[in-house]
C-alpha cells in the first residue's frame, strides 16, 4: 500500500489511528505491528512471509550475538553469519537476475534465470536490520528481547517501504516508550499533508512532462526538450521521494515517533559534497556509519581514501537498483566527490554563488539521466542531446509547447525546492501580531482536498467509441 | 524563558505557542475531513454506472483466499473505492479545472483549443491495415466492374489547426494523406474535400465536443463529392432543423473538460419527393428514415444518424433513374449518407469494421455501378 492512495487515506489510516488511540497503552505496539503487517501484505501478500522470516532470523541472531558477548570469536562468527544471510537474501532477490545476465554476457553463456519480483522495501528493511545487528555487536545498543518490539522496529509501516532508513539506535527507546499529544499529532499531520501535496500535486504532475519526453523518439528531440525532460525528472524524483519521506516522518509523529529528516533542500546545494549531505540523508548516514568509517573513512592514506570512497559509491549505486546504469551513477558521484575534495574544491568556492549552484545542478541533472535511462547507451545519447550532439535543433515546436504549458508548474517546483516557501509561510502565519493560523490550517486542508481530487481523477477512465 | 527570548531554533515562546495552536487546529480539521469522507464513502450508496464516463463502475469485490494471495482482491478493492468515491464526478471536475489554472491544455489525448474546441491528435495510420485497404481499393478499381471513388475525411486537427492551443505538437496529417493518395491506382477517383472544408473552417463544420464533423461539414463535403460523382447538388435545397442542443461527445468524455454542449442539426430536403426505405440487414429492421430520434436521449447522441454503426444496410429509393452505389464507410459517413440517398436508386452501405461477408458477392448481386470508400 502506498500513502498516496485512496485506500490508505480513507480506509487504512482512519481505522489504524482509531484503533491505535483507543487501545490501552500496553497493546498499542501489538496493534501497530498488526497494522504494519496488513499494510505490507496489501502490496505483498506472499513476500510478507519473507519479511516475517527476516524478523525472526535477525531477532535470534541479535540474541545470539548478545549471548556470546564474552567470547569475541563466537560473537564475530555470529555477526558474520547474520550479515551474510541478510546480504544473501537481498542479493538473491535484487541482484540475481542482473548477476546471471552479466555472467552470460561476459562468458557468452545462456544460463537461464527467472527474474523474481523484487519484494517491496527489502532494500530498506534489510539495511535497518543490519544496523541493529551491527550495533548490538558493537555494544552500541541493548539487545531487544521482546520479539514484538523488534518486529515493530523492522516493519513499522511509516518507514517500511520507502524509508527513511531508521537506525535501531535512534528509535530503541521510542519503541518501548513514546509520548503522544495533540501538538505532536498535528505537527505530524502538517508533515503528512505537505508530503502528500509534494507527491501527488508536484511530482505526479511534473512527471507527466517527463513521461511525454521519455515517450519521444530520442532522435527527434531538441536541446530544449532534452533539458525539459531532465528538469522534469529532477523535480519529479525529489518531490516524489522527499514527499514520501515527509509523509513517513509525519505518520511517525502521529503515532508518537520521531524520525530524522531525510531531505534538507538538496537542490539549494552549491557543491556535490553538500548535495549528498542533503539528499537521502538516512542512506548516506547508513553507508557512512556501517561501511565508510569501518573501512577507515578519510583518516587513511590518499590511495586508500580513494578506494574507500569508490567502494562506498559503487555500493550506493547498486543499492538503488540492479543495473549498470546505477553502477555508473554511483561511480560518477564517487569520482565527482573525490575531484571536489582533492582538486576543484578550493577554487570552486571562489566562484560566485550562482555559478556554484548552477554547476552543481547541471551535474545533478546529468546524474539523473543515468537514473531514468533504460540502459547506458540511451543515457549517453540523451546527455549528448542535452548538449546538442545529435539533437534535432535547439528548440522545436513541441519544446515550446511543453515549456509554455508547464511553465507554472516548473516555477512552483523550482521555488518549492528552496527553503524560502516554508520560511515565508511560517513567518506570515505565525506572526504574533496578526493571527493567521486559521488561514494556515485552511491552506493545509485545501492542499489535502486538491490532492484527493487528483487521486480520484487518476482512475478517470471514460469508455469511448473512439474511431467508431 | 521569557516571552521574547528565542530558543535554539530561533522561536520565541509566543511563536511556539502559535505553532502548537496551528498544529492542534490542523490535527482536528484534518481528522474531521478524513473521518467525514471515510464515513461518506461507507454510507453513500454505490452507483451502478457513471453517466460522465459512460461505463459501469466497479462493485464490491469478492473475497477469496486465491484472490488475496494473488493480490487481485487488493487491486479490485482499490478500483472499487476509487470508482465509488463520494461525489466522484465533482472531484474529477475540480481536478481538470485546477489543471487548466496551471496552463495545462491537454488531457487524455485531447487538446483544449480555442473557442471551446476539444481536439484530439491524429493517430498514426497502421501500416498493415493501410496496405490491406489500399490493395482492396486498387483491386476493385482495376477490375473495372464499377467506378471506384475514395474520400478521405480529414480530422478536425488538420482543418482546424488554428483552433489548437499555441505550439501544440500534433501529427501532421498532410503527409499521411499525400502518401495514401500516391499509393492509389490511377483508376481510383479521389475526391479531395480538404479545400472545401478549409474554406468553410469558420463555420461549425466540426463538433466542439466530439471527434465527428457536423452535418454542415458533411454537407460541404457532399457538394464536392457531388461534382465528382456527377450529381447535381443544386437540384435539392434543404431546410435545416436543430434536433439537439445538448450534445456532449467523445472529446468531452475523454478529456473530462467542462464545456458547452454542441447542437446537432439535420438537413431535410425541401424540394425532393424521393421516398426511401433503409433495411438494417443484420438487425432485421426496416426504417423509412435515416434518423433515430430515440438516440437523442442517450449519451452518444451522434448515433441519431443511422442509429450508429451497422455492418450492412440496403437503401432502396423511389428514384428510378438513379444509379446503384456501394458505400464503404466509417462513422463520419453516418451524417453524410442522407445527402446521397435521393440521388440513387439503391445504396448498399457496408461498415468494414463489422462486416465479414464477401463484398464481391454484394457488388455482383446488387449490380453496383459505383463504389465510394470513406477513409
Amino acid at each position: 500500500m502506498v500513502f498516496s492512495s485512496l485506500v490508505f487515506l480513507f480506509a487504512f489510516l482512519p481505522v489504524t489511528l482509531a484503533v491505535y488511540y483507543l487501545a490501552p497503552g500496553r497493546i498499542k505496539n501489538l496493534i501497530l505491528l498488526l497494522a504494519s503487517l496488513i499494510f505490507y501484505a496489501w502490496g505483498e501478500p506472499v513476500y510478507v512471509i519473507l519479511m516475517m522470516l527476516s524478523i525472526l532470523f535477525n531477532y535470534f541472531m541479535g540474541r545470539d550475538i548478545d549471548f556470546n558477548r564474552e567470547d569475541k570469536n563466537k560473537k564475530r562468527a555470529s555477526l558474520v553469519l547474520a550479515v551474510a544471510v541478510n546480504l544473501v537474501i537481498l542479493g538473491f532477490f535484487k541482484y540475481y537476475g542482473f548477476f546471471i545476465n552479466t555472467v552470460n554476457g561476459i562468458l557468452h553463456l545462456h544460463i537461464p534465470c527467472r527474474e523474481l519480483a523484487l519484494p517491496i522495501g527489502i532494500s530498506f528493511y534489510t539495511f535497518q536490520t543490519l544496523s541493529y545487528i551491527i550495533d548490538v555487536y558493537r555494544d552500541r545498543v541493548n539487545v531487544q528481547k521482546n520479539i514484538l518490539h523488534f518486529g515493530l522496529y523492522v516493519c513499522l509501516f511509516p518507514q517500511l517501504i520507502a524509508g527513511p532508513i531508521v537506525k535501531y539506535v535512534d528509535v530503541a527507546d521510542q519503541i518501548e516508550q513514546r509520548s503522544m499529544n495533540l501538538n505532536k499529532f498535528g505537527s505530524g499531520m502538517v508533515y503528512f499533508v505537505r508530503g502528500l501535496g509534494k507527491k501527488v500535486l508536484l511530482a505526479n504532475n511534473i512527471g507527466l512532462l517527463y513521461d511525454a519526453v521519455a515517450g519521444m523518439e530520442l532522435s527527434g528531440i531538441s536541446v530544449l526538450t532534452a533539458w525539459l525532460g531532465a528538469a522534469a525528472y529532477t523535480f519529479q524524483i525529489y518531490f516524489d521521494f522527499s514527499g514520501y519521506s515527509d509523509m513517513a516522518v509525519g505518520l511517525g509523529k502521529m503515532l508518537g515517533f520521531h524520525f530524522f529528516k531525510n531531505f534538507d533542500y538538496p537542490y539549494r546545494s552549491k557543491s556535490i559534497t553538500e548535495f549528498w549531505r542533503r539528499w537521502h540523508i538516512s542512506l548516506s548516514t547508513w553507508f557512512r556509519d556501517y561501511l565508510y568509517i569501518p573501512l577507515g573513512g578519510n583518516r587513511v592514506r590518499v590511495e586508500r581514501h580513494i578506494f574507500n570512497i569508490m567502494v562506498v559509491w559503487l555500493l550506493t549505486g547498486l543499492w538503488h537498483g540492479a543495473s549498470w546504469n546505477f553502477v555508473v551513477w554511483g561511480l560518477y558521484y564517487g569520482t565527482l566527490l573525490l575531484i571536489e575534495k582533492y582538486i576543484t574544491g578550493r577554487w570552486i568556492k571562489q566562484l560566485p554563488d550562482v555559478l556554484q549552484h548552477v554547476i552543481t545542478m547541471v551535474i545533478v541533472m546529468i546524474g539523473w539521466v543515468f537514473f531514468f535511462s533504460p540502459d547506458l547507451s540511451y543515457a549517453v545519447s540523451y546527455i549528448g542531446h542535452m548538449f546538442g550532439v545529435g539533437s534535432a535543433g535547439i528548440a522545436g515546436r513541441d519544446a515550446v509547447y511543453y515549456l509554455l504549458t508547464n511553465a507554472v508548474l516548473l516555477l512552483i517546483c523550482a521555488v518549492g525546492s528552496t527553503p524560502y516557501v516554508h520560511q515565508i509561510f511560517y513567518a506570515l502565519m505565525l506572526n504574533p501580531k496578526k493571527k493567521h493560523i486559521y488561514s494556515a490550517v485552511a491552506v493545509y486542508a485545501v492542499i489535502f482536498l486538491i490532492s484527493v481530487s487528483y487521486l480520484v481523477s487518476a482512475t478517470y477512465n471514460p469508455f469511448l467509441y473512439f474511431r467508431f | 524563558m521569557s516571552r521574547n527570548t528565542p530558543d535554539k531554533k530561533g522561536m520565541t515562546s509566543t511563536v511556539r505557542r502559535l505553532a502548537a495552536r496551528l498544529h492542534q487546529c490542523t490535527a482536528l480539521v484534518m481528522l474531521c475531513i478524513i473521518a467525514l469522507l471515510t464515513a461518506a464513502n461507507v454510507l453513500a450508496e454505490d452507483r451502478k454506472m457513471s453517466e460522465k464516463e459512460n461505463r459501469n463502475l466497479a462493485a464490491v469485490p469478492e473475497v477469496s483466499s486465491d484472490k488475496i494471495v494473488s493480490g487481485q482482491f487488493m487491486e479490485d478493492f482499490e478500483m472499487y473505492l476509487s470508482d465509488q468515491f463520494v461525489c466522484r464526478d465533482l472531484w474529477v471536475s475540480a481536478k481538470t479545472f485546477l489543471d487548466s489554472l496551471t496552463g495545462k491544455n491537454y488531457a487524455n489525448g485531447v487538446y483544449k483549443g480555442k473557442d471551446g474546441y476539444l481536439i484530439e491528435d491524429a493517430a498514426a495510420p497502421l501500416e498493415e491495415q493501410l496496405q490491406d485497404n489500399i490493395a482492396a481499393i486498387n483491386a476493385l478499381a482495376n477490375s473495372g466492374d464499377a467506378a471506384v471513388y475514395t474520400m478521405i475525411v480529414p480530422n478536425a486537427v488538420s482543418i482546424l489547426s488554428d483552433k489548437l492551443p499555441a505550439f501544440a505538437p500534433v501529427r501532421s496529417q498532410e503527409q499521411d494523406l499525400a502518401s495514401f493518395r500516391s499509393r492509389l491506382s490511377v483508376n481510383v477517383h479521389d475526391i479531395n474535400i480538404e479545400k472545401v472544408l478549409s474554406a468553410h473552417r469558420d463555420e461549425d463544420i466540426y463538433y466542439r465536443t466530439d471527434h465527428h464533423w457536423t452535418t454542415t461539414g458533411a454537407y460541404y463535403a457532399f457538394t464536392e463529392a457531388a461534382a465528382s460523382l456527377g450529381l447535381d447538388a443544386e437540384q435539392i435545397s434543404y431546410n435545416i432543423y436543430k434536433v439537439s442542443n445538448d450534445f456532449k461527445g467523445t472529446m468531452a468524455s475523454a478529456s473530462g473538460y467542462a464545456c458547452k454542449p454542441d447542437t446537432i442539426e439535420v438537413y431535410v430536403p425541401e424540394t425532393s419527393s424521393v421516398q426511401y426505405v433503409i433495411e438494417y440487414v443484420e438487425e432485421q429492421k426496416k426504417s423509412a428514415s435515416a434518423y433515430q430520434s430515440a438516440q437523442l436521449k442517450t449519451h452518444d447522441k451522434y448515433t441519431f444518424f443511422l442509429g450508429g454503426n451497422s455492418p450492412l444496410l440496403r437503401i432502396k429509393t423511389t428514384n428510378e433513374d438513379g444509379g446503384r452505389l456501394l458505400l464503404v464507410k466509417d462513422s463520419y459517413a453516418n451524417c453524410f449518407l442522407p445527402f446521397l440517398i435521393p440521388y440513387y436508386k439503391e445504396i448498399v452501405v457496408v461498415d468494414p469494421r463489422y462486416y465479414y461477408e464477401d463484398i464481391f458477392t454484394e457488388i455482383e448481386n446488387e449490380e453496383i455501378t459505383e463504389i465510394l470508400f470513406f477513409i
